[in-house]
Order: structure tokens, then C-alpha cells, then sequence
């Protein structure tokens, strides 16, 4: 069935006009009254805001939280040379440092003296022998000579005792 | 309590009525376009008053009512957006009943069918239109709508919805012809 333009202008004109459609009464009131009963307004931030700063929080507690690495001593391990008198010190030293877990630190710089006396395996060290003889030698030969000496070192040591005392004693009440 | 707290709280006060007030003149005021904008869309009492409601709560969520420039304009944006989200999910209504009258029918076509029928006849008609012209034609029918009005809302130019409202209106009328030839 062919309709004319016309006829198809008044149906469009018509609907058109009809689609729209008013509100019941009492529309506002409602709305209102709904308004009065909702929630108070609590404005929380999104939620594209809150996780980050969740993360950092999160991420900055670990750091705080987490104990640092010890970083272990390196090992230094010497030759066990026998130290006997008139015996020539070993010229190399063996040195092995262990790996370091953070490469940021700086390694632990370890010299090499040659000149240097070979540190004895134990501690306290004990005197040459050839010392030790010499002085044994002085005490049984003028045994009043090493005594006289010894009272002197003794008192030496009580008198640089005394002034370190007093200079405590004085730094003390300046810094009062 | 003292003087300084007394004005505290009197400024409080006054600014709590102040806002309360805006919220009420702007609902005594838009609640009817708002609805209609709303119903242009979903087509049904029940959600187009669900819709108004939700957008007169957002309003009163975003707060500073008073520094917004056109209320209205607005308001039906916001309608509009709700109205879009919940028709998504409505189903298809059927014209069989609207087929079977235009057959059985004589005379001019619009005096045919029920305006219930010629409403959802109109609305099949306007679902196969593009978005763009779709958006404007629904608008127009709300009578306060005016063509201003209708580009702040969808935030286009005065020009284009002039535009848009008479291709849409053309395409309908082609549509409508065509409709008719195929199902009659």
C-alpha cells in the first residue's frame, strides 16, 4: 500500500509530538524526599588515586621494615710461616677476599708490604728470641741496673696516668 | 560559647540552608524537563523517575551547586547519560499488533493506530537511526528542549543540531515509507 508524503508527514508530526511524555504528579516531592533520606555525602578519592598511594605506603613500610645485608668481613688468609729466628719472611702473601654482595660497596683494599714483617700466626705475639736472651743476659748481669729501670718505666707510666686524669678532670668542667 | 564560634557556626548554618536551597529550586525547577529527557530515552515511568532521582542525587554529590553556569543543561546532560546506561539492557518490544491494525485498517494513517501504537512504531523507527541523529531527534520531542539547549546538552553547535534534527526527520520519513511497503 502506497501512502502519500503527506500522510507520512502527519503520522511523524503526530508521534513526535506524543513521544514525549509528562511526569506524574508530585514528581519533585518525591524527589526531595528521596533527597532527604540519601546518604550524607562522602567524597572518598577514586580509586585510580588510592592504589598508587597504596603502593607506595606499602612499598616505603617494606623498605623501612626489611634489616639490612651484613656484608661479611673478607677473609685474609696468610702462609703459616714458622718465625724462627734468622729465618728470611716470606715475600707473597696470599690474599683472598670473599664476593661482595653489593657491588656498589667498595672492596675492602688490601697492600701488600714486602718490607713488611709477616704478621705471627698467633696473638699476643711472642718476643724474638734472640730479644729475650739479650735481656735475660742484662738482668742476671746487673740485676740492680734492670730493677732501677723498671721502677723508673713504672713510675713514668703512673705519672702519664696522673696527667691524663687531669686532663679529663679539666676538659670536664669546661665543657659544664 | 564564644562570639567567634557563634559566627562559626551561624556561617555553617548558612551555608547548609544556602545549598539546601539550591538543590530544591534547581529540583522545582528542572525535575520536569529532567524526567522528560530521561523518558525520551528509557520509554517507561518507573525508570524515567529512577533516572531523575539519580541525577538530582549526583547533583547534590557534586556540591557548589551555585558556581555551576547553566543548571539545566546540566542536569539533562547528566539525565541523558543515566537514561543511555539503563535503556542498554531493555529488550526489543514487538509490532505485531501494530502490523495486524495497518492491515486491517483504512483511512489515514496516523488516525489507524492507537498513539500507544504510533508511539512505538515511532520508537522502532527512531532505534535504526544513526547515534548522532538518533540523539538529536529524541531530544527535540521533549517540548522544553529548545535547540540551545539540546547542543549544550549533547556539546555540539546550534547549527548541527539544526542539521541533524531535519536529516533525522527525513530519514524517518524514509524509513517509515519503507517499513510500511515491506510489512503491508
Amino acid at each position: 500500500m502506497k501512502r502519500n508524503e503527506d500522510e507520512l508527514e502527519r503520522f511523524l508530526d503526530r508521534a513526535l509530538a506524543e513521544y514525549s511524555e509528562a511526569p506524574r504528579e508530585g514528581l519533585e516531592q518525591r524527589i526531595l524526599a528521596n533527597l532527604a533520606t540519601s546518604p550524607a555525602k562522602t567524597r572518598w578519592p577514586s580509586a585510580w588515586l588510592l592504589v598508587p598511594a597504596c603502593a607506595v605506603l606499602i612499598s616505603g613500610a617494606v623498605l623501612w621494615l626489611k634489616p639490612e645485608k651484613e656484608v661479611p668481613a673478607p677473609t685474609v688468609v696468610n702462609t703459616v710461616v714458622p718465625t724462627a729466628p734468622n729465618v728470611v719472611p716470606p715475600k707473597t702473601l696470599v690474599v683472598t677476599v670473599a664476593k661482595q654482595p653489593k657491588p656498589h660497596r667498595p672492596k675492602p683494599r688490601v697492600t701488600q708490604d714486602s718490607t713488611a714483617a709477616p704478621r705471627l700466626p698467633t696473638f699476643p705475639s711472642q718476643p724474638d728470641e734472640s730479644q729475650a736472651r739479650m735481656l735475660l743476659q742484662f738482668v742476671q748481669g746487673s740485676p740492680q741496673t734492670a730493677q732501677q729501670v723498671v721502677k723508673e718505666e713504672e713510675d713514668f707510666q703512673k705519672l702519664v696516668a696522673q696527667n691524663f686524669q687531669d686532663s679529663n678532670h679539666t676538659n670536664g668542667l669546661e665543657t659544664r | 560559647m564564644s562570639s567567634v564560634a557563634m559566627a562559626s557556626r551561624e556561617n555553617i548554618l548558612e551555608v547548609a540552608q544556602r545549598a539546601e536551597t539550591t538543590i530544591e529550586d534547581l529540583v522545582r525547577e528542572h525535575a520536569r524537563t529532567v524526567f522528560r529527557v530521561a523518558y525520551s530515552v528509557v520509554r517507561n515511568h518507573a525508570d524515567a523517575e529512577d533516572v531523575a532521582q539519580e541525577a538530582f542525587l549526583r547533583a547534590t554529590r557534586h556540591g557548589r551547586l551555585e558556581s555551576i553556569e547553566n543548571p539545566r543543561a546540566w542536569l539533562v546532560k547528566i539525565a541523558w547519560r543515566l537514561a543511555l546506561d539503563k535503556v542498554r539492557r531493555a529488550p526489543e518490544e514487538p509490532l505485531d499488533d501494530v502490523v495486524d491494525t495497518l492491515r486491517s485498517a483504512e483511512g489515514p494513517l496516523d488516525e489507524a493506530l492507537l498513539q500507544e501504537q504510533r508511539t512505538r512504531l515511532l520508537r522502532r523507527l527512531i532505534a535504526t537511526l544513526p547515534s548522532d541523529l538518533r540523539q538529536v531527534i529524541v531530544l527535540s520531542t521533549v517540548e522544553e528542549m529548545a535547540n540551545a539547549d539540546i547542543a549544550q546538552a549533547l556539546g555540539i553547535p546550534d547549527a548541527s543540531v539544526r542539521g541533524r534534527a531535519l536529516r533525522a526527520r527525513r530519514m524517518l520519513k524514509q524509513k517509515l515509507a519503507s517499513w510500511l511497503e515491506k510489512t503491508l
